[in-house]
């Protein structure tokens, strides 16, 4: 079950269970120039995978950007959870030790450990786990991890995906393009969303100065009449509370919107993934398509050679190399290469299903997920108005009197 | 007051009438009836034209509606506000029980001058401004903005007739009763009596009944003073006390005013949000098509609760501007009406005081006159009727006359540009009269007799007009010329006397004759100034008693009507946002 809260989870029904949670921000190391902010990561589990039921490390942020970098790379099939943006405007500014700011990363951080938690395949990678209970995180990364990652240079992506930029795939739309349609849709919805939050936010923020304003002039009323004091300074009261209401009400909508841009990352990195599959079924198409030219070929051979005049024909004779011969070498030449080929396609396809079969329980998962986190931000959005109208509700009530 | 017989809609005893106007029931007041709805009027006498049978007529008015008089600012409603037949403005239904009439706002406003001016003391209600400035624009066409104004008007006016008529004297006054009748056109009333007689100026009117004509004389010659005409610190405790209400109105509705910008402000945001809320709906709505199961339900419900939100936040802003902003206004403006009554109070006050002081001076001065003409009268019998020694009373007179002409003119001026004349008869008569009397007072008696008795006459006249100038000294005087002005201005004086040949005495009688007169006339005003004061104190002391009164009540109105507003409000969107957590799991 997934939760947005920092405080530790009710455990799932299940014979394995595994539960992290991201508490307890931490200024570390404050005044020197590697000051930074460390986040105590709980973790209880009983699966064997781990060495102990329950541990508790420090990590920082570039610690977990370093795990995201891992993750990424060697899980390529799987829609692994986007990190929390790296602001680098509050960096700037200077504004990263708020507590504010603080506070909402720690939440961020907390829902990415928890989806990788949740992960079937992300959680039983031993990087994840050694993220978790490693003391020696940095070591661990500096000599084991580091060499994996080089060997697989980013320059190879770049071809791959330079190749196949222009050709486009050859099936008509699958499934995937339905998928991809679907998430496009979605992202573009909760953006939507996401502005129309921000404007309210922001009229909020108005209305509460204004709130404000007119109290201020109920307070110098109550003094300027005594008689009418009582009713007016309960008013006053009153309405200043509900400005306060209001910067309550700001506070936590302004959470929901992180929550809102969470999910929105999220489907990004479904996005990728969906990507990353079309971009292997071009390489298959590409081998197809090389198969079948050298079929083509062989077919050519085989039915006896070029008809009417050819160079190579009339090369041949000047060698005086018997062409029959020839050809039947070529055959069996292009023979040979064609039954590579059609290995290699039979590996890639089997290979290209799996991947297929991995995207589709991958986008199930991230359905879910995203389901799931969207109703539980529903909940909270609604908890949040209700919490504010019968507080509004109470004070008036109470101003009444 | 033929106006009255003609066109008349109380009716009367004459059963022609029952049929023309739609107010009078069945029923006929016998005239035994009526004298007993008169003695209920009590010793109070309100009414313009102090006739009973007016009175029976106005109570037969209450009897033919079937209302009650307590009820009736509650049966008055403006049903509609509709295009004139002729002419481009707006007529307004009224409509009191069973009767309908239709007047136009300006003629509204006629009446609330009217009734300011009538009387004079009484705080009438406000109505809505003229022209009103938006403080603030929803999104609206041409025509939203009319009706809004429209209904904001219909509203304030009905709260308008509906307060004159709760008003002990107001709502029984006839021109109320004129305005509200559907037979009596209102230029007709605004040309006849009693708004025909009123003048100009309501300080010149006697406060209880403006429009009645007994010293009509007296008050035109009222005078009109300026606020400044007396300074602040010598007024007696009372205006000082009410010196201090009016300046405490006067912050009281500034505080106000901003109060209401403020709430304007805030109902702008308001109104902004709830439409930010509205396009927040319709996102959510669009995504829940895209979705399915329960994900689509709760976005659906989220997209309506935010619709709900909006909707609610359009009503409760409606509700604020009808039950708090209004109102709000209307207090506003009651309090500078109260304040200026209390201005119109301060003013009778420095009226009163002037004319005071006006009488003391027009006193003394005849006092003076009257001492002058005794003394001359003395001085004119001894020179006369008998060569006794000067009694001591003229010696002393004329000792004093020329220490006194020494002291006007003082030690220093003695030196100058004096009257060539008057040095020669000093220096001549006292040479003279020492002598004489010193040595030989019955000799030379006869010669210088003549000489004397014109020397006498006109020192007695220097006397009077140099005393007179010392005596403006003294006196309570507005005025204060220096000195030598002064000075050079009683010598012109003297040397015009001479020239015109003037006979002093003669002037004097006149002075005196006129001076009689005014004192007379000032001692009425004194007396209306002092019992009109005393009449205005009063009713403005109940009146601001009945202000305070229906100001807290308004003001807590205004207070309790805030928070049901946001009760309601809340309220409402606490149901539509439950009602997303009812449909999850969770």
């Amino acid at each position: 079950m997934l939760s947005s809260t920092n405080s530790e989870n009710p455990a799932p029904i299940s014979t394995s269970f595994l539960e992290c949670s991201v508490t307890e921000p931490r200024k570390e190391l404050q005044g020197s120039r590697d000051a930074h902010v460390s986040y105590l990561i709980i973790t209880k589990t009983n699966s064997p995978l781990f060495t102990r039921p329950e541990c508790k490390v420090r990590r920082r942020f570039s610690d977990f950007v370093k795990l995201q970098e891992i993750l990424s790379r060697l899980n390529e099939d799987c829609v692994v959870p986007p990190l929390p943006a790296k602001h680098k405007l509050e960096y700037i500014k200077g504004n990263r030790f708020s507590d504010n700011f603080i506070y909402r990363r720690a939440s961020l951080l907390n829902r990415y450990i928890t989806r990788c938690a949740f992960h079937p395949v992300l959680h039983r990678s031993p990087h994840f786990i050694a993220f978790l209970e490693n003391p020696n995180w940095n070591n661990y990364v500096r000599y084991f991890i580091q060499p994996k990652l080089n060997t697989t240079s980013k320059l190879d992506e770049f071809s791959d995906s330079l190749l196949n930029a222009f050709s486009k795939l050859k099936e008509e739309p699958t499934e995937f393009d339905i998928q991809r349609d679907h998430v496009q849709q979605f992202m573009l919805g909760i953006s939507n969303l996401e502005t129309s939050i921000q404007r309210i936010v922001r009229l909020e923020k108005t209305l509460e100065t204004d709130y404000e304003d007119v109290s201020a002039q109920f307070d110098r009323l109550a003094s300027l009449d005594q008689t009418l004091e009582i009713p007016v300074e309960s008013i006053h009261q009153a309405l200043q509370k509900t400005g306060e209401e209001y910067s309550f009400l700001i506070e936590k909508l302004t959470l929901l919107l992180d929550t809102i841009k969470d999910v929105q990352s999220y489907a990004q990195s479904l996005k990728e993934l969906l990507k990353r599959r079309d971009q292997k079924q071009q390489d298959v198409e590409a081998l197809q398509e090389y198969s079948s030219k050298l079929s083509l070929e062989r077919d050519k051979i085989s039915s006896g050679g070029s008809n009417g005049f050819s160079f190579s024909k009339t090369f041949d004779d000047l060698r005086g190399v018997d062409h029959n011969d020839s050809r039947l070498k070529r055959l069996e030449q292009v023979q040979s290469e064609l039954q590579a080929v059609e290995q290699a396609i039979q590996e890639a396809s089997i290979v290209h299903e799996a991947f297929n079969q991995r995207v589709r329980e991958e986008s199930k998962l991230f359905d879910n997920v995203r389901q799931s986190e969207m109703l539980s931000a529903i909940n909270d959005y609604a908890n949040v108005h209700v919490e504010f109208f019968t507080n509004i509700r109470e004070l008036w009530l109470h101003a009444k009197q | 007051m033929d106006f009255f017989e003609d066109n008349n809609p109380f009716g009367d005893q004459s059963p022609n009438r029952l049929s023309k106007s739609s107010k009078h029931s069945e029923e006929q007041l016998a005239p035994g009836t009526q004298k007993d709805q008169n003695e209920n009027y009590g010793n109070v006498d309100w009414n313009l034209n102090a006739n009973s049978e007016e009175k029976g007529r106005k109570v037969a008015f209450w009897k033919d509606s079937n209302i009650e008089e307590d009820d009736l600012p509650n049966a008055i409603f403006i049903t509609g506000a509709v295009k004139a037949e002729r002419g481009n403005h707006v007529v307004y239904n009224i409509k009191v029980n069973n009767s309908e009439v239709q007047r136009r706002y300006s003629e509204f406003a006629s009446l609330r001058v009217q009734l300011e001016r009538l009387y004079p003391t009484c705080l009438v209600p406000v109505l809505p401004d003229k022209h009103k400035i938006m403080d603030y624009v929803f999104n609206m066409t041409k025509s939203q903005r009319t009706t809004r104004l429209l209904e904001e008007r219909k509203r304030l006016l009905q709260s308008f007739l509906r307060r004159v008529a709760l008003h002990p004297i107001l709502g029984k006054s006839d021109i109320f009763f004129k305005f509200l009748s559907r037979h009596v056109s209102w230029n007709d009333v605004l040309h006849s009596a009693p708004v025909s007689l009123l003048p100009k100026d309501s300080l010149k009117v006697r406060p209880e009944n403006p429009a009645a004509n007994d010293y009509a004389e007296l008050y035109s010659k009222l005078p009109v003073p300026s606020k400044m005409s007396l300074p602040v610190e010598s007024y007696d405790e009372v205006s000082q006390n009410y010196l201090s209400q009016e300046n405490s109105l006067r912050i009281y509705s500034l505080n106000l005013q901003e109060h209401i910008s403020r709430f304007n402000r805030c109902v702008f945001s308001i109104s902004q949000m709830s439409l930010a809320c509205s396009n927040l709906g319709a996102t959510f709505n669009a995504l829940s098509l895209s979705e399915s199961a329960q994900l689509m339900t709760a976005l659906e419900r989220v997209g309506q609760a935010n619709d709900q939100t909006c909707l609610s936040g359009i009503d409760f802003i409606h509700g604020l501007v009808v039950d708090a902003i209004e109102p709000l206004s209307e207090v506003s403006k009651s309090a500078k009406s109260m304040r200026h009554i209390i201005i119109f109070r301060r003013m009778k006050y420095i009226q009163n005081i002037v004319v005071k002081d006006l009488l003391q001076r027009k006193k003394a001065l005849l006092q003076q006159l009257e001492r002058r003409e005794q003394q001359a009268n003395r001085l004119q019998s001894a020179i006369q009727g008998n060569d006794e020694v000067l009694d001591d009373e003229t010696r002393n007179l004329l000792e004093a006359s020329k220490s006194a002409s020494q002291s006007i003119y003082g030690p220093g001026q003695q030196q100058e540009n004096l009257n060539g004349r008057n040095d020669a008869l000093h220096s001549d008569f006292h040479g003279n009269l020492t002598g004489t009397l010193g040595n030989e007072p019955n000799v030379n008696e006869q010669i210088n007799s003549e000489r004397i008795q014109e020397y006498a006459r006109e020192l007695a006249n220097t006397h009077q007009q140099h005393s007179d100038t010392a005596s403006f000294d003294t006196s309570v005087s507005t005025v204060l010329v220096p000195r030598k002005l002064r000075d050079m201005f009683d010598q012109i004086r003297f040397a015009f006397n001479g020239l015109a040949d003037n006979n002093v005495e003669a002037n004097r009688h006149n002075t005196m004759g006129r001076t009689i007169e005014s004192v007379h006339h000032l001692e009425k005003m004194e007396a209306l100034t002092s019992e009109d004061l005393e009449y205005v104190t009063t009713s403005i002391g109940s009146e601001y008693e009945r202000y305070k009164r229906i100001h807290e009540e308004d003001m807590s109105k205004v207070c309790n009507k805030i928070a049901d507003r946001h009760i309601e409000w809340a309220d409402r969107n606490i149901r539509a946002w439950k009602n997303i957590l009812a449909g999850s799991s969770f």
